[in-house]
């Protein structure tokens, strides 16, 4: 079996036919390849079709066509090996018993991977002292603050010690700092166990800020594949804003505008903002503001967030829709 | 990776879920202690107030008392046994616990019989209230045979656990059956009372009618399970109803998988 890839999904298309004669395309060929070790965001507006992929993966929907391998085993026809082998925190669902300690929790979670608890164990208290929730291990899950509840989830899918672990907007509706301390937690488990981690999520910053790859999604259609930083790049590379000393008249505006179709005006701040497509483009520009006599005061690389970047994926702007 | 692999078995599966239930249980044994109360009250107003009834109309109602006993019995043990798994799997959708049980490695079958067996406490230990609420009402020894109503009572349960499949299945898929859950109590009594006709084998096809002819036979006459002509069809009935419990809980399972609908959407 190979094990390059700890994920593979090819072809993936699902059409849920909720009744009357209604069809909703949610997946509509998606394909992806995930390394051991990657942390991986899923990045798409609601509705893109990320919580539908997930599910897929973890053999909880049935696709309508595609392929799924875990790990180099298929999902459907070796499905024991497969599920050996994937954990995962869903979306907007307890996940976890209410009713049960944090620690009984652990324990059962452990149990349905098929770990005895002797074995699960130590890891398990691991988890409780990494996650700060070893003094509350005897409280009902259900008694705990949204946040911890939470970790206990995050906590439940890690003691499966699965290569492959999918979290579904696992921070969704926390506050600030457990969402950033959920975060960090979740980067240096997966980097010291060597897990490949997936976290979807419709927050931009969350992706950038744990995430070396990101995948974007649109309509159920991968977008883009590629790192965080690639990604940055590619978009500031394109944005260059000249602030200048003295404004363009009316017909050096037009002259602008008609050679270099990237240019727009911000007169307030006396300044134009320049997409260039090459380095040659930039060249021009700059020849041509020196013939007209237009001094340059500043220019800037204008560094966008990776929010911006996927706006622009996402409306179906540049050169990725 | 491959050495830890053959540590883990679905044995475990097994065991982690009756740990589970049995935890639940504890934690939880002064509802059921209460509800075991409520039972043993009305236990006691239907038998009291039926012989009182009799006592003061000068009619003797020894046969229905004693069919009475054995209807609660198999009723007790019927209802509790289909509403713990009905409730408890529309429960763990709607929570969002259910698709975290699916991914069990060997799959949710064996989730599903550790949560079934787990759960076969409770309906034993209530069923021995009508029989004791029997005794002291009707004021005459009910043949105890545990040689009898044990299997007796294991088989049905196993009925029972058909129904719960099938309706859970169905309440994944159409989220008001739940309201029909309730509805199922009043027809198993239904079910229950057939077994008064005589005769016609049909009716012994359904749920329950033989089991509960199989407990007359022994609480009150003292026939043994084996010793009774009907034995193999009641052992042939609940494998039957077993059998077609689980294919509709998997055809509504593989439906609402294609739907999406294991979640809570
Ligand atoms: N069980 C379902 N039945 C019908 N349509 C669904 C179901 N689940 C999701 N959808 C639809 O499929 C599309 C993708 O949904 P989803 O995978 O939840 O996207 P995301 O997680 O990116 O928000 C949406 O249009 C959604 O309404
Ligand atoms: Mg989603």
């Amino acid at each position: 079996m190979p094990l390059s890839h700890v994920l593979e999904i090819t072809e993936l298309r699902k059409i849920y036919r909720p009744g009357t004669g209604r069809q909703v395309v949610a997946v509509d060929g998606f394909d992806l390849s995930l390394e051991a070790g990657m942390v991986i965001g899923l990045l798409g507006p609601n509705g893109a079709g990320k919580t539908t992929i997930i599910k897929c993966c973890l053999g909880l929907v049935i696709p309508s066509s595609g392929t799924i391998r875990v790990a180099g085993y298929d999902l459907w026809r070796q499905p024991v090996q497969a599920r050996l082998r994937v954990a995962a925190v869903l979306e907007g669902s307890r996940n976890v018993y209410w009713r049960h300690s944090v620690i009984e929790n652990l324990r059962f979670f452990a149990n349905l991977h098929g770990y005895s608890w002797a074995a699960a164990r130590p890891r398990a208290e691991e988890l409780l002292e990494r996650l700060d929730l070893a003094d509350r291990r005897t409280a009902l899950v259900g008694e705990l603050s949204r946040g911890m509840q939470q970790k206990v989830a995050v906590a439940c899918a890690l003691v499966r010690r699965c290569p492959l672990v999918l979290l579904d907007e696992p921070t969704l509706g926390l506050d600030v700092e457990t969402a950033r301390e959920l975060e960090r937690l979740i980067i240096e488990l997966a980097r010291e166990q060597g897990t490949t981690v997936v976290v979807s999520s419709h927050q931009m910053d969350l992706v950038e800020r744990i995430c070396r790859r990101v995948a974007i999604l649109r309509k159920g259609r991968l977008v883009v594949n590629d790192s965080v930083t690639n990604l940055l790049d590619i978009f500031a590379a394109r944005a260059y804003r000249f602030t200048l000393e003295n404004p363009p008249g009316i017909e050096q505006r037009q002259e602008l505008l008609s050679r270099f179709p990237g240019v727009c005006f911000d007169d307030a701040a006396g300044a134009f903002r320049l997409e260039v497509m090459d380095a040659g483009e930039f060249y021009d520009l700059m020849e041509f503001m020196r013939q007209a006599g237009l001094r340059v005061a500043q220019i800037d690389r204008e560094v966008p967030d990776l929010g911006e970047v996927f706006l622009q994926v996402i409306r179906g702007e540049g050169s990725f829709a | 990776m491959l050495e830890e692999e053959k540590d883990r078995s679905p044995w475990h599966v097994l065991r982690g879920v009756i740990w589970k239930v049995l935890v639940e249980y504890r934690r939880y044994a002064f509802n059921l202690a209460s509800s075991a109360i409520t039972f043993t009250l009305l236990f006691g107003v239907i038998l009291g107030g039926m012989r009182g009834l009799a006592a003061a109309e000068g009619i003797t109602l020894g046969p229905s008392l004693e069919g009475m006993v054995v209807g609660l019995l198999i009723w007790t043990l019927a209802v509790l046994s289909y509403q713990s798994w009905a409730y408890g799997l529309v429960f763990e959708a709607q929570t969002g616990t259910l698709e975290q049980l699916y991914l069990s490695p060997w799959g949710f079958r064996w989730v599903a019989l550790g949560r079934l067996l787990g759960d076969l406490t409770f309906p034993l230990i209530f069923a021995c209230l009508p029989i004791t609420f029997g005794v002291l009402f009707t004021g005459r020894a009910f043949r105890v045979d545990l040689f009898t109503l044990v299997p007796l009572a294991m088989l049905t349960i196993l009925q029972a656990w058909s129904l719960g499949l099938a309706l859970g299945g169905l309440a994944l898929l159409y989220k008001r059956i739940e309201a029909s859950f309730q509805i199922m109590q009043f027809l198993i009594a239904g079910l229950i009372g057939l077994a008064a006709v005589p005769g016609n084998w049909l009716l012994g096809a359904l749920p329950f009618v033989l089991s509960t002819r199989a407990a007359h036979q022994s609480l009150v006459h003292g026939v043994p399970l084996w010793r009774q002509p009907s034995a193999p069809a009641l052992l042939g009935v609940t494998a039957l109803w077993l059998l077609a419990g689980s294919w509709a809980y998997r055809h509504c399972e593989r439906t609402a998988m294609r739907r999406g609908l294991l979640g809570h959407y």
